[in-house]
């Protein structure tokens, strides 16, 4: 166990320092040690920059990936533990628009630009406007406190832990191998990737090639689902003719 | 990049975004004289030639106001959300040519990022965020009129973003790309006939009704409407951040008259006088300036259809959007991909537009008949 | 209480065609009219700093207090104008006419301060109406302004300077077509066919067999 703990102390230090910081910025009734939290989480966002840096490319690019990262990671903590249900959302949306950034660096404009009309531009708003409207007198006692804090951060980073242990089981391999840590692909998906051309990597063309050829039953099968889901919607929709709208 | 680019670039960005700022300013000056002759009266006359410097009265105006804020909003989104509907509307400016286009090293690109492949995806994309500045101003306003003009902005702006993105992709389709500087070459390289508007007439009407709606002009101008809600989400605005939301939804309206012209109508390519072979001395003026009048053209079209149509009851907007537009767009897309998978010539697609459009009306005068029998069933 | 079902009358929708249906038509009409408009350009409207508007000849306007033959305040502070007033804008201040001063020999009272609040004026006109001796009457004068509200409380001088300076105005007092709004004291007996002033045709007040008195027509 001493051993494991040693031999792992550069993935578990951030998550221990990040785990402190979401559990104290948790809403807890009036008091609540802000500065104390911060340093934690500032501390863990820099071990985990220390163990986890992609491999520098350019200047530039290493910025803009720092930036965005930093963004979604602190919207993040910010949009689970704020007292304000509008202002969650809001950090929401700034999450998705820095996942977008992320994608757009790894040269995924398509998905990044589907991701802000879909999810910032369409279910944000609308979910922001719920809220916004349901709120009338002032945020009710599940927004003031956290019912159940340290079961459910302990929970959410254990699940973070394993993500992060499997990501580095595999970049270890990778970076063993030569190859590139965070480029890596999982077995069984190369032969999809082989159907694109290198110089079409990450375009428009190649998106929608790769989906209608490798992935066009998955394609079809979601197609289907959200049609049903349509038809199901209006179905159950009152009916003005029916006297019940 | 020698420095020769890098004074390019900015220029390539500067000259654009102040022309767009001053011509907004002229724009709302045009609109005010053109109501103002529809209505039989004289319209701003006292500054100036004619009125020619009410702009810039107003503009001195709106700075020198007092900036009222009132004691029950929430600061911090009070004051971002005019910033946001501002650059939103600015940075989808990006994608969008204003003139002959080229991506070549040393020449001037008369676009600010070329050869950006998303093109028409980040338009929408951008376009899309814009609907945080109404929402967050009508929340932040902590006003009833606001919210109810905030509720009604998102629910518009998020149905008619759907016909908006389904009326182009007849055009992506036809050209194989969504990037709007080649759809627009290679609509010039096929001459006046190449225009799309001869083939996607349906798509182009679809489009503009859509774009319309999505910057809140009139008759769609559902969330400011003065008479119910004292002026909707900006009810609590004043000086220079009521003058963004105006500035941001005429930067809107500019944007949409560029890529209406760009996609539909050729963009700057006009018969004999600007076409691919023109190539006197001067002819990037003429260009810029055929593309201008275009633009213009659609300005003046949507400020004269404000005039001459009635504002639309909300479940009437929701209608046109949800019935009528989204499965117009659709089947015009049908026939497009019928048209590329099946080698149809191109030409019959006008008739086919025409043909859609229809039976589209037939449908909606059947399914009147019929609700109403139906209601009288009942 | 619930409406009977027979009682009820279902409005019919107007019977929606083709070309109705695709909206074009229409919006292409009123585009055309708008166009229209643009294209001959025909303001109606008047520039008014330098175009004074011609107003109706019942176009009521600030108050004046008139003078009598010897040049006094009609007014003899009866109240019935402050009494009469819906706004409550009146304020006089009676006092005893000064007996030894031959001026005033034939008078009993005359206000002492006479003041009328031109800001909470509805510009009614029953001031006007209450009066028995047509002292105060409405002028055409609309364009008053004033930097406070004390200035736009007019006092007897104002309201007696107002009466020097519109006295000779044609439109003064305002009046419908059928005469002056009050004047009811300048008649000793009611006139029987209407007063003298010119009477339009289809003025049924005119007619009636009583003046001042309307009779519906059938």
């Amino acid at each position: 166990m001493t051993t494991w703990i040693t031999e792992h102390w550069r993935l578990l230090l951030p998550l221990a320092l990040g785990w402190v910081c979401v559990w104290l910025l948790m809403p807890r009734g009036p008091h609540r040690s802000r500065a104390l939290a911060g340093i934690f989480g500032l501390a863990g966002l820099l071990a985990v920059k220390f163990y986890w840096l992609p491999p520098s490319g350019p200047l530039l690019q290493d910025i803009f990936f720092l930036t965005f990262a930093a963004m979604a990671i602190i919207g993040g903590v910010l949009m689970i533990t704020d007292h304000n249900p509008v202002y969650a959302a809001l950090w929401f949306a700034i999450v998705t628009l820095a996942v977008c950034g992320l994608f757009l660096l790894n040269s995924a404009p398509f998905l990044s630009a589907a991701t802000v009309i879909v999810y910032a531009g369409a279910i944000i708003v609308t979910f922001l406007f719920v809220i916004a409207l349901a709120q009338q007198s002032g945020s009710a006692m599940y927004d003031r406190r956290a019912s159940h804090p340290t079961l459910a951060t302990l929970s959410g980073f254990l699940l973070l832990g394993c993500l992060m242990f499997t990501l580095q089981e595999w970049g270890g391999q990778a970076a063993a191998e030569g190859g590139n840590a965070f480029l890596k692909v999982p077995a069984g998906t190369t032969a999809n990737l082989g159907s694109v051309a290198t110089e079409d990597l990450g375009s428009l063309r190649s998106v929608g090639r790769s989906l209608f050829t490798d992935y066009v039953y998955a394609v079809e099968i979601a197609g289907t689902v959200l049609l049903i889901a349509t038809i199901g919607a209006i179905c159950m929709a009152p009916r003005r003719s029916q006297g019940n709208l | 990049m020698t420095l020769n680019d890098w004074i390019i670039l900015l220029l390539a960005m500067a000259i654009p975004m102040h022309v767009i700022l001053g011509a907004c300013a002229y724009l709302i000056l045009l609109e005010r004289k053109l109501s103002a002759w529809m209505q039989d009266r004289v319209g701003p006359n006292r500054a100036g030639p004619m009125g020619l410097l009410q702009p810039l009265a107003d503009g001195i105006k709106f700075i020198l106001k007092e900036e009222m804020m009132p004691g029950h909003i929430n600061k911090f989104l009070y004051v971002l959300a005019p910033g946001i509907t501002c650059f939103t509307a600015l940075f989808a400016f990006a994608v969008v040519p204003y003139g002959p286009t080229s991506s070549e090293p040393g020449v001037f690109p008369f676009i600010i990022a070329p050869n950006v492949d998303l093109g028409l995806l980040f338009l929408f994309a951008v376009g899309s965020l814009n609907v945080y500045g109404i929402i967050l101003g009508g929340w932040a306003s902590n006003n009833k009129y606001s919210a109810l003009g905030a509720l009604r902005a998102s629910a518009q702006v998020v149905s008619y973003e759907i016909p908006l993105g389904m009326s182009v992709l007849g055009v992506i389709l036809l050209a194989g790309s969504m990037n709007i500087e080649t759809i627009m070459n290679q609509q010039i390289e096929h001459g006046f006939m190449g225009w799309n508007i001869w083939y996607q007439p349906l798509a182009a009407l679809l489009f503009f009704t859509a774009a319309m709606a999505e910057s809140n002009r009139l008759p769609f101008d559902l969330a400011e409407c003065e008479q119910e809600l004292v002026g909707g989400f900006h009810t609590e605005y004043s000086s220079m951040k009521f003058a963004m939301f105006a500035l941001g939804e005429y930067v809107h309206i500019t944007t949409l008259g560029f890529v209406l012209s760009c996609l539909y109508f050729g963009g700057w390519h006009f018969p004999w006088i600007a076409t691919a072979e023109s190539a006197y001395p001067g002819a990037w003026a003429v260009k810029v300036l055929v593309l201008l009048t275009k633009v213009f053209a659609v300005l003046v079209l949507i400020q004269l259809l404000r005039w001459t149509i009635p504002r639309f009851r909300f479940d009437q907007l929701m209608g046109l959007a949800w019935k009528v537009m989204i499965p117009l767009a659709t089947v015009n897309v049908l026939m497009v991909m019928c048209f590329k998978q099946f080698g149809w010539d191109p030409m019959w697609m006008l008739p086919g537009s025409l043909a859609i459009f229809i039976c589209a009306g037939v449908v909606g005068v059947q399914s009147a008949r019929s609700g109403r029998s139906l209601a009288a069933a009942a | 209480m619930a409406v009977a079902a027979q009682d009820v009358i279902w409005a019919e929708p107007p019977k929606i065609g083709f070309w109705e249906s695709t909206y074009l038509p229409a919006i292409l009409t009123g585009l055309g009219i708008t166009t229209k408009h643009v294209i001959n350009y025909k303001p109606v409207t008047l520039q008014y700093p330098e175009v004074e508007p011609d107003l109706p000849v019942h176009y009521k306007g600030i108050h004046r207090l008139n003078r009598d033959e010897k040049e006094r305040v009609k007014c003899v502070a009866c109240m019935m104008c402050a009494t009469a007033c819906p706004a409550d804008c009146i304020t006089i201040v009676a006092a005893a006419a000064p007996k030894d001063d031959p001026l005033w020999v034939d008078r009993d009272k005359y206000p002492a301060s006479f003041e009328i609040d031109e800001l909470k004026c509805i510009y009614c006109g029953m001031c006007e109406e209450a009066c028995p001796c047509d002292a105060i009457e409405l002028t055409h004068i609309y364009d008053v302004t004033g930097t406070t509200r004390s200035e736009m409380i007019y006092d007897k001088e104002k309201l007696l300077a107002v009466y020097d300076e519109t006295k000779n105005h044609p439109k003064d007092p305002p009046r419908t077509h059928r005469g002056a709004l009050s004047g009811t004291s300048e008649f000793s007996t009611l006139p029987p066919l209407g007063p003298a002033t010119p009477v339009l045709n289809d003025d049924r007040s005119a007619k009636a067999p009583t003046p001042g008195v309307i009779r519906p027509t059938h």
